[in-house]
């Protein structure tokens, strides 16, 4: 049997498929240009890694957009521009701000546009690249933890550091020390107040007795100015007329003492002289009645009979 | 009855007394070196006074000391006329005045103004038996130069000497060669002295 397949038809069938699989391409991947869009610049701060062109731009969650190019300002070194391409419809007001946040676990990351209120103006832009409107960034979550990790971590080393600083053996010792000393204070403490407590009669007593006292003392000088009011006088004349014959007699002292008939030196050394033999003396009858009385312990009835009689020396025979 | 009591019991007492040894009286001996001192150097001006000399108990006293045994009793029938610390003082004073070393030598009681004191401290003044029968004097003597303005101490020696009891008659003897011996203290400290004070 013949073949009568066409290959011409087959050729054509081939073909269209393959349009038809491109068509379909184009479609799914959405490279069509269709629909108006408008373009802002996103200005950060912040790393972009994980942010790529096509990234999408999402608007309290609802994709509007995507990125469409990313360079750093020639004009600030530190600052990212990201310029995206949201839908024509899509409100973008002044106070919109824009967030870096990753997707998932992926390490992808988009850009979601926050803020916007309904009575904020919308955000100009124009269609020359020089003029687009630009969205001011604010740190993004992970931003702000990471940054808030890295304080609290650096925060944490010092607190360990300090840690380690106060409790040094030196320090732990001195503490075991304090502790100790504690526990002795407010044992001797608990002592103290149980001795208060047992003498707390006594010292109400006491405090009675010193209000007494005071009474008394009170009553004393009431007492006591009145005598000076009434005698006090007087006795202070006399004090002044002993205080003016102290002054002659000390006085006339002192003119003896300059004219050098009184020498307090000369009248010391002619009679402590004299004593300071006598003292040798007396020291010499201390010893001899010493030996007396001794030898009158072991044998008292030498006093009368003397039957205790020094031994001669070896050469005294 | 009391009158016959009373004339037994004065009886007894007399009969007491009848029975007593009678003692001699001891005799009184006095340390008498005989001294000649050289003099070393040249005279000073210095006012030098000879303190009491400071002595233990033992030897502050008239009896003559002996040692025997290891134990110090004194001499039964001889002792000194005055006690040895206070004669040695006495002595010191006079050897060392006569010396001309010093501008002048007091004692301690005179009244003179003085810038420099010896201190002596009499350690040993006693005869000392041997176990053959023989005996020797021991004397030991501390002396300290103090100069009393500032306190400090000059100089310190210890001086010793001693000396073989020859005559064996009694305390005469040890008497002899105690005075020996000072002879001997009192020359050493003289010359001592010179050298610590030139």
């Amino acid at each position: 049997m013949e073949n009568r397949l066409s290959y011409i038809l087959v050729g054509a069938f081939v073909f269209v498929l393959l349009i038809g699989g491109v068509f379909s391409i184009l479609w799914l991947g959405n490279y069509s240009d269709k629909g108006t869009y408008k373009f802002y610049k996103v200005a950060t701060k912040e790393s972009v890694s994980g942010l790529n062109e096509k990234a999408p731009v999402k608007l309290r969650g609802v994709q509007i957009g995507e990125v469409r190019s990313i360079t750093i300002n020639p004009k600030n070194a530190e600052e990212v521009l990201v310029t995206i391409r949201v839908q024509e419809d899509s409100p973008i007001k002044e106070d919109t701000y824009a967030v870096i946040e990753a997707q998932g676990i992926t390490g992808l990351s988009f850009i979601q546009l926050q803020g916007g209120t309904n009575n904020a103006k919308d955000l100009k832009t124009s269609g020359k690249t020089e003029e687009y409107g630009i969205i001011y960034s604010r740190p993004s979550t992970f931003s702000r933890l990471d940054k808030t990790i890295t304080s609290l971590s650096s925060k944490a080393e010092m607190i360990f550091e300090r840690a380690e600083t106060v409790m040094s053996e030196k320090n732990v010792k001195n503490l075991e020390l304090i502790i100790e000393n504690s526990a002795k204070i407010a044992e001797s403490t608990s002592k103290t107040m149980a001795n208060i407590e047992a003498h707390n009669k006594e010292i109400t007593q006491l405090l009675q007795e010193a209000a007494a006292a005071a009474k008394g003392i009170k009553e004393m000088s009431y007492s006591f100015s009145s005598a000076i009011d009434t005698t006090g006088v007087g006795t202070m004349n006399k004090v002044k007329e002993a205080a003016t014959s102290v002054t002659t007699v000390m006085g006339g002292l002192n003119q003896k003492l300059e004219k050098g008939s009184f020498d307090v030196d000369i009248v010391v050394k002619e009679n402590i002289m004299p004593l300071q033999k006598s003292l040798q003396e007396l020291q010499v009858l201390l010893n001899e009645t010493k030996d007396l009385v001794s030898n009158l312990k072991d044998s008292p009835s030498d006093l009368l009979f003397k039957e205790e009689t020094i031994k001669p020396a070896p050469n005294e025979r | 009855m009391k009158q016959i009591t009373l004339a037994i019991f004065t009886l007894l007492l007399f009969c007491g007394c009848s029975i007593k040894e009678t003692s001699l009286k001891p005799y009184n001996y006095t340390l008498e070196p005989m001294l000649t001192l050289d003099h070393i150097g040249n005279p000073n001006q210095d006012v030098l006074k000879v303190a009491y000399v400071d002595s233990p108990s033992g030897l502050n006293s008239r009896a003559i000391l002996y040692k025997k045994d290891g134990a110090t009793q004194p001499y039964k029938y001889g002792t000194w006329s005055e006690t040895p610390p206070l004669k040695l003082q006495h002595l010191i004073t006079e050897a060392l005045m006569d010396q001309h070393h010093f501008g002048s030598v007091i004692s301690g009681t005179s009244m003179a103004a003085n810038n420099l004191v010896l201190e002596p401290v009499l350690q040993n003044f006693e005869e000392v038996f041997r176990e053959d029968g023989t005996s020797y004097v021991h004397i030991t003597l501390r002396v300290r130069m103090v100069e009393i303005k500032s306190g400090e101490v000059l100089g310190s020696t210890k001086l010793t000497s001693k000396k073989d009891v020859v005559n064996t008659n009694g305390a005469e003897g040890t008497v002899e060669a105690f005075n020996a011996a000072t002879a001997e203290i009192i020359k050493n400290l003289s010359v001592w002295i010179n050298e610590v004070r030139k």
